[in-house]
């Protein structure tokens, strides 16, 4: 019970010292002025106001959610490395496993209250141009904030073993890798060396497949996506962070801070 | 630095200097087509954003529209819709604005009218029961690139299409008429008239059917009367002077009754009808 406690006031603790973060409140503003530029773009969109509100509302969420996550999640653990306040935290009875998650947890919090609070935003102005709210877009939220989650895990993985630099570069290099998953498979299955193609399968299933957490595309048509496709990569993505949070618990609980 | 090296700067720098021009007047003209990513290579880079990055080149594409005005501005227009319609085929409003913009009228002819029936045609096979594209599509293809027994088949089947106007069959029939091929025209005109359960269509179709029937009989006088002026290198005064030549051995009169006579221009015409089922005299058919 005492480790929960004290995982929870990491977690909470994270969450306000990334309130308090600059960063995010510049994020802040930057989703507010592009959401709210969209209006201005809107007048010229000629019968596509809903397809270009949907896309541009859900790209800058997207963007500014993976790019914030990468930022902090890359940052937290070596930051506290590197001011020495990780000390003051491993002298206490706190195991370094509920430091990582803890702080992950304050990670994630922060992440998904800006999610929630651009997701608000967009269809507010959505409501308020009239443009209806599809399930579609529901679930495209849903996907980012699957994204944010898997993402957060992964760079506390990298983070937990280097720099915030190394860290910040390697996500971001996952991010890019992780949408490419299935063109990676496609490649594996043409490849004429069976081990080319064996390597890239394995890539494959090693590397996150962020591809299966994408709806973005489908809100532009308002397309449907299965309840069962959605759990599916619900599970994936809850699956795919427990294994990056036990990586980083391993990794952390290894590394020496002198 | 030592000033041997200094020596070697100088030297470099001055080569380089030298040797330096402007790109040549050609290469600043540029290339009529704007810089496009391929659909799968952007598709690739931009993999989780792609949706916004199509908009993106929607807004550019719209953007374009509005300040297209010559004909190479609504030739890179057609490169903006392809990239945007190859990427998305689903895109029906990129089908639609850049198929209708991407003509452009130099003097007092139409360019690029073959882009936007390109353009338009993928919509349609993209889009078969969209009634818009397939008007669109017709008129650009009679109108701009004079291909009539295309566009006629394009409003056969936009005919067919649910709230399609009534006078697309009829329309149909006009131009596979104007294109050179009457009796054609005719067998679609039974065949929409058997086809349809629309009363008022079906008057319509059987008035086209007699003017699509004398039209048959015209235009048979009319390569007579061509043939008279390969011969003479001029038309002929009257029929008579067909019938004397014995380039025309038909009936005075239509199959409707009638009179066949030759025009000031050199056309057959009949007492029957007001007008012939033509569209331009000198247009070219395909």
């Amino acid at each position: 019970m005492s480790a929960f406690n004290g995982m929870l006031a990491l977690a909470v603790n994270g969450f306000r010292e990334s309130r308090r973060n600059r960063v995010t409140v510049v994020v802040y503003l930057f989703a507010a002025i592009l959401i709210f530029a969209a209006t201005f773009a809107l007048e010229m969109t000629v019968g596509t106001f809903e397809r270009v509100m949907t896309d541009l509302g859900l790209g800058v969420i997207s963007i500014i959610t993976v790019v914030l996550t990468i930022f902090l999640g890359s940052g937290l653990i070596p930051r506290e490395i590197e001011r020495r306040t990780i000390f003051m935290i491993v002298s206490k009875p706190v195991a370094r496993s509920s430091f990582v998650v803890g702080r992950l947890l304050g990670n994630l919090l922060t992440s998904f209250f800006v999610l929630v609070i651009m997701a608000v935003l967009l269809i507010g102005q959505m409501v308020v141009e009239g443009t209806p709210i599809r399930e579609s877009l529901v679930v495209a939220l849903i996907g980012i904030a699957l994204e944010v989650l898997v993402l957060s895990c992964v760079s506390f993985a990298f983070a937990a073993g280097s720099s915030q630099f190394v860290s910040a570069v390697c996500c971001s290099g996952l991010y890019f890798l992780g949408h490419l998953s299935t063109d990676l498979y496609k490649f594996a299955d043409r490849a004429k060396s069976p081990v080319l193609g064996f390597l890239g399968k394995v890539a494959y299933y090693v590397l996150p497949n962020l591809d299966r957490l994408d709806f973005k595309g489908r809100a532009t048509y308002a397309d449907p996506t299965p309840w069962s496709e959605l759990g599916g990569s619900v599970v994936y993505a809850i699956g795919y962070s427990v294994v990056m949070i036990v990586i980083a618990t391993a990794v952390f609980e290894r590394r020496d801070f002198k | 630095m030592k000033k041997s090296a200094l020596a070697w700067l100088g030297a470099g720098l001055v080569l380089v200097g030298l040797s330096s021009r402007a790109p040549s007047p050609r290469a600043r003209a540029g290339d009529p087509h704007p810089l496009m990513l391929r659909p799968g290579v952007a598709r690739t880079i931009s993999k989780s954003q792609f949706p916004l990055l199509l908009d993106f080149y929607w807004l550019r594409t719209l953007n374009l529209i509005g300040e297209a005005e010559s004909a190479e501005k609504n030739r890179a227009l057609y490169d903006f819709g392809r990239f945007l319609t190859d990427s998305d085929p689903r895109f029906w409003h990129a089908y639609k604005y850049v198929g209708l913009n991407v003509p452009f009228l130099k003097g007092r002819t139409y360019v690029n009218g073959d882009l936007a029936s390109d353009l338009l045609r993928r919509g349609t096979v993209q889009f078969p029961s969209d009634l818009k594209l397939h008007l669109f599509l017709g008129f650009n293809l009679f109108y701009i690139e004079q291909k009539y027994v295309e566009a006629s088949e394009v409003f056969r089947h936009g005919a067919t299409l649910e709230a399609a106007p009534m006078w697309m069959a009829p329309l149909a029939t006009r131009l596979l008429s104007h294109g050179g091929k009457p009796e054609e025209a005719l067998a679609l005109a039974r065949e929409m008239y058997e086809e349809t359960t629309d009363e008022a269509l079906k008057k319509e179709l059987e008035q086209r059917m007699i003017d699509l029937q004398v039209e048959v009989d015209l235009q048979g006088v009319d390569a007579a009367i061509a043939a008279y002026r390969q011969r003479f290198g001029v038309p002929p005064f009257d029929l008579a002077a067909l019938q004397k030549e014995g380039l025309y051995t038909g009936p005075s009169t239509d199959s409707i009754g009638g009179t066949i006579s030759i025009g000031d221009g050199g056309k057959a015409m009949s007492s029957s009808l007001e007008r012939r089922l033509t569209l331009y005299g000198s247009g070219d058919s395909d």
